[in-house]
C-alpha cells in the first residue's frame, strides 16, 4: 500500500498547540483505535489515530519537526496518508463504559465515544490536562450528549488533580474502560482496573517507523504496538515488563520513563 | 497394493559452520530484530535462526519515515541502519541467547562499519554475547552516500572487510553478498579465500525508486530504497546458485522467499538454510512454520531424509541445438 496524497479540507483549532485536519478521504472501515500514517512528502511520516473516519480526520497537537509542518498548513494543503493499522478498541458490550483521555489522548477515544453513542450505550468521558487550555473535546463530546469529567493538575478547570483521581466515583458503575493518554496514566489506570476488576484497554503509545509489524521498532516487551496494539487489555500489559517503564528512540536504545524508577535487570 | 515401508521423519536440521540450525528457517537482518524479546519471539515461532538488526560501531538514529512501502510486488526499504550501536546490541544478544540456547535456536549478531578497520572493532565488541554466528553486512545498498562504494562492490573490498573480521573473532562469520554485483561467484570466490565460514544471499537489490505522482516525491525519503520481496526472488535464487558452484561453503539463502516452495528451491540451488525477511509482512510470523512444515512435505514426498539429500541438486539443462550461434572458429595464423 502506498500512500494516497489528498488535499487538506478543513482545519479547526481546538486548543493553542492543537489543530483537527480533516481529509479529502475516507477510510470507512477504519475502527475506533487504530491510526494512520500521515506523510507530509519530503518531510516525514507519523501515525495519528483516527478521530473521525469520514471524512478522515485527525488531530494532532505540535510538539516536533512534523506536527509544527503540519501546523503551518493552509487548506488546500497535499498530504499523504496509509492505514487504517493497529488492533483497535473492541466496543462489543453493553455495560456502562468509562472513557478516559490524558492530554491529546482523547481525540483518540472521540472516534469510540460517537461509535459507543451510536449503540447508545451509557457512556462517561473523563478529560484530564495540566491546565485548562490543555483539554480537547469539550464541545464536541458534549454535543454528542455524553457526560463529561474534567480535571486539571492546576485546578484551572473542573477537579483540581489527575483525571484518574477525579473518575473514582464514575468507576463504580463502569463495567468497562477506554484509555488513551500519556503512559503514568495509562499505568494509573491499569492499577485501577485490575483492582476493581474492570475490564480495561488501554492505547499505547510509541516510536513508530513502518507502522506495519516488521521493522521491530515499536516493541513493547516483543509486542509490536503498530500490529499487536495500539489497543492492549490491562492484563496483556500487566504482563509486558516494558510497559510504564521503558521506551525506544528512533536508534533503538532504551530510555526509561522518569519516575518509573526502573533499571535494566 | 504395495507395502509403502515406514520410514522416520525427515530430518530438517541443517549445519553449518559447526552450529545445528533445528530447521533451515532463518529471521533475515533488518526484520524485528530489534529487541531480545522479539528475537525471542521470532525464534518461538518457528525460526531456526534469527538475526539481529545490523549494528555498527556508534548509535544512529536512521533516515526519517516513510522508511519502509509495499508497491505491489515487494517492499522498497532504506531504514539507513538505525541501531543503537554495538555495546546496548552486545547486551541484547547477550540477554536473548539466554533463552535462545536452550531452546535450540540460533542467534546471528549482523554487523555493518564505515570502514575495514571499523568492521574488526564491531565484530570484537559483538563477540563477548557469544552469537552463535556472526554476520558481516557488506552489503546495505542505501548508504553509498555515506559510506561510499559498498565494500562488497569489488572482490578486493570485500575481501579485505573479511579478513579483518576474521582476525578480530573466534566466532564463525557469514558474509552477506549483494544481488548487484554482475559477478557475484567472483565476490563469493574472494571472501571464501579472505576466510570467510558462510555465506548469506543476497541483500536487497538495487537501489530502486517509487515516486508519488501527485506531490511528484520519492515515497522513500532516502528517496532510494532496497528492493525485496517476491520480485527479487528468482534473482536471489540465481545468485544462490551461482555462489554454490564455486563456493564450498554453507550459504543462507535469501531474497524473496515467502513459501515453502521458495525455499525449496533455494536449497535445489545450493543454499544450506533459507531467510526470510519481507514475507513476515504478507504472511505473519506463521511462515516460518509453514515454511518449515511445507519443506518436510516435500522431503516426504521425495523420500528424502536429509536436507543433503536434495540439496545443490539442480539438473543439469541440455543445450539445445540451432539456439546458440557457432562459436567463432579460431584458425592457426
Amino acid at each position: 500500500m502506498l500512500p494516497r496524497v489528498v488535499s487538506v479540507t478543513q482545519i479547526v483549532p481546538e486548543n493553542p498547540y492543537t489543530k483537527t485536519f480533516v481529509l479529502d478521504d475516507a477510510i470507512p472501515h477504519a475502527t475506533p483505535g487504530q491510526f494512520i500514517m500521515l506523510w507530509i512528502p519530503g518531510l516525514d511520516e507519523k501515525p495519528f489515530a483516527i478521530v473521525a473516519p469520514e471524512p478522515l480526520t485527525v488531530t494532532v497537537a505540535a510538539v516536533g519537526p512534523f506536527s509544527r509542518a503540519l501546523h503551518a498548513m493552509d487548506i488546500g494543503a497535499q498530504v499523504g496518508w496509509r492505514g487504517p493499522f493497529g488492533h483497535g478498541f473492541d466496543l462489543n458490550g453493553t455495560g456502562d463504559a468509562l472513557l478516559i483521555g490524558g492530554g491529546y489522548g482523547i481525540a483518540a477515544l472521540y472516534f469510540a465515544a460517537r461509535k459507543l453513542r451510536e449503540r447508545s450505550n451509557a457512556i462517561i468521558v473523563a478529560i484530564g490536562g495540566r491546565a485548562e487550555q490543555d483539554l480537547l473535546f469539550e464541545e464536541r463530546l458534549n454535543a454528542l450528549g455524553i457526560r463529561i469529567l474534567v480535571a486539571t493538575e492546576d485546578g484551572s478547570r473542573g477537579a483540581r488533580g489527575l483525571v484518574t483521581a477525579a473518575t473514582q466515583d464514575a468507576l463504580d458503575h463502569a463495567k468497562r474502560i477506554l484509555a488513551c493518554g500519556p503512559e503514568a496514566m495509562l499505568v494509573a489506570v491499569m492499577r485501577l482496573a485490575l483492582a476493581r476488576n474492570i475490564p480495561a484497554q488501554l492505547s499505547v503509545e510509541r516510536y513508530m517507523k513502518c507502522g506495519f509489524g516488521i521493522c521491530g521498532q515499536c516493541t513493547l516487551s516483543g509486542k509490536l504496538v503498530c500490529i499487536d496494539g495500539p489497543v492492549f487489555t490491562a492484563q496483556e500489559l500487566s504482563q509486558l515488563p516494558e510497559f510504564g517503564r521503558v521506551h525506544r528512540d528512533a536508534s533503538g536504545a532504551v530510555h526509561f520513563f522518569q519516575g518509573s524508577g526502573a533499571r535494566r535487570v | 497394493m504395495t507395502k509403502v515401508t515406514s520410514v522416520s521423519a525427515p530430518d530438517l536440521s541443517v549445519e553449518i559452520c559447526g552450529v545445528r540450525l533445528r530447521n533451515p528457517t532463518v529471521l533475515a537482518s533488518g526484520i524485528l530484530g530489534l529487541s531480545e524479546d522479539l528475537l525471542v519471539r521470532v525464534g518461538e515461532a518457528g525460526a531456526g535462526a534469527v538475526v539481529t538488526k545490523s549494528c555498527g560501531l556508534v548509535p544512529r538514529a536512521g533516515y526519517p519515515n516513510p522508511v519502509v512501502a509495499d508497491w505491489g510486488a515487494g517492499l522498497i526499504n532504506a531504514v539507513g541502519l538505525s541501531n543503537p550501536g554495538v555495546d546496548a546490541t552486545m547486551e541484547e544478544v547477550r540477554i536473548a541467547k539466554r533463552v535462545l540456547k536452550p531452546k535450540g535456536i540460533v542467534i546471528i549478531a549482523s554487523i555493518f562499519a564505515e570502514s575495514v578497520w571499523d568492521f574488526g572493532l564491531v565484530a570484537q565488541r559483538i563477540s563477548p554475547a557469544e552469537p552463535d554466528l556472526i554476520e558481516v553486512n557488506i552489503s546495505c545498498p542505501n548508504v553509498e552516500h555515506e559510506f561510499g562504494q559498498f565494500f562488497c562492490a569489488t572482490p578486493y573490498g570485500a575481501a579485505q572487510v573479511t579478513r579483518r573480521v576474521k582476525q578480530c573473532t573466534d566466532i564463525p562469520i557469514v558474509v552477506k553478498l549483494s544481488p548487484n554485483e554482475v559477478n557475484i561467484a567472483d565476490i563469493a570466490r574472494a571472501v571464501v579465500d579472505a576466510g570467510a565460514d558462510a555465506i548469506s544471499a543476497v541483500n536487497t537489490l538495487g537501489p530502486g525508486m517509487v515516486l508519488d505522482i501527485e506531490s511528484r516525491a520519492p515515497i522513500i525519503s532516502n528517496r532510494i530504497g532496497g528492493i525485496s520481496g517476491p520480485a527479487i526472488h528468482p534473482i536471489a535464487v540465481r545468485c544462490v546458485n551461482d555462489i554454490a558452484r564455486v563456493a564450498d561453503v554453507p550459504i543462507i539463502g535469501i531474497g524473496g522467499n515467502a513459501t515453502a516452495r521458495d525455499a525449496i528451491e533455494m536449497i535445489i540451488a545450493g543454499a544450506h538454510a533459507v531467510g526470510i525477511g519481507s514475507a513476515i509482512y504478507s504472511r505473519g510470523l506463521g511462515v516460518f512454520g509453514e515454511t518449515t512444515r511445507g519443506i518436510e512435505a516435500y522431503m516426504r514426498r521425495h523420500s528424502f531424509s536429509r536436507l543433503d539429500d536434495f540439496r545443490g541438486s539442480v539438473m543439469a539443462t541440455a543445450p539445445v541445438a540451432g539456439v546458440r550461434p557457432p562459436e567463432p572458429q579460431l584458425s592457426e595464423p
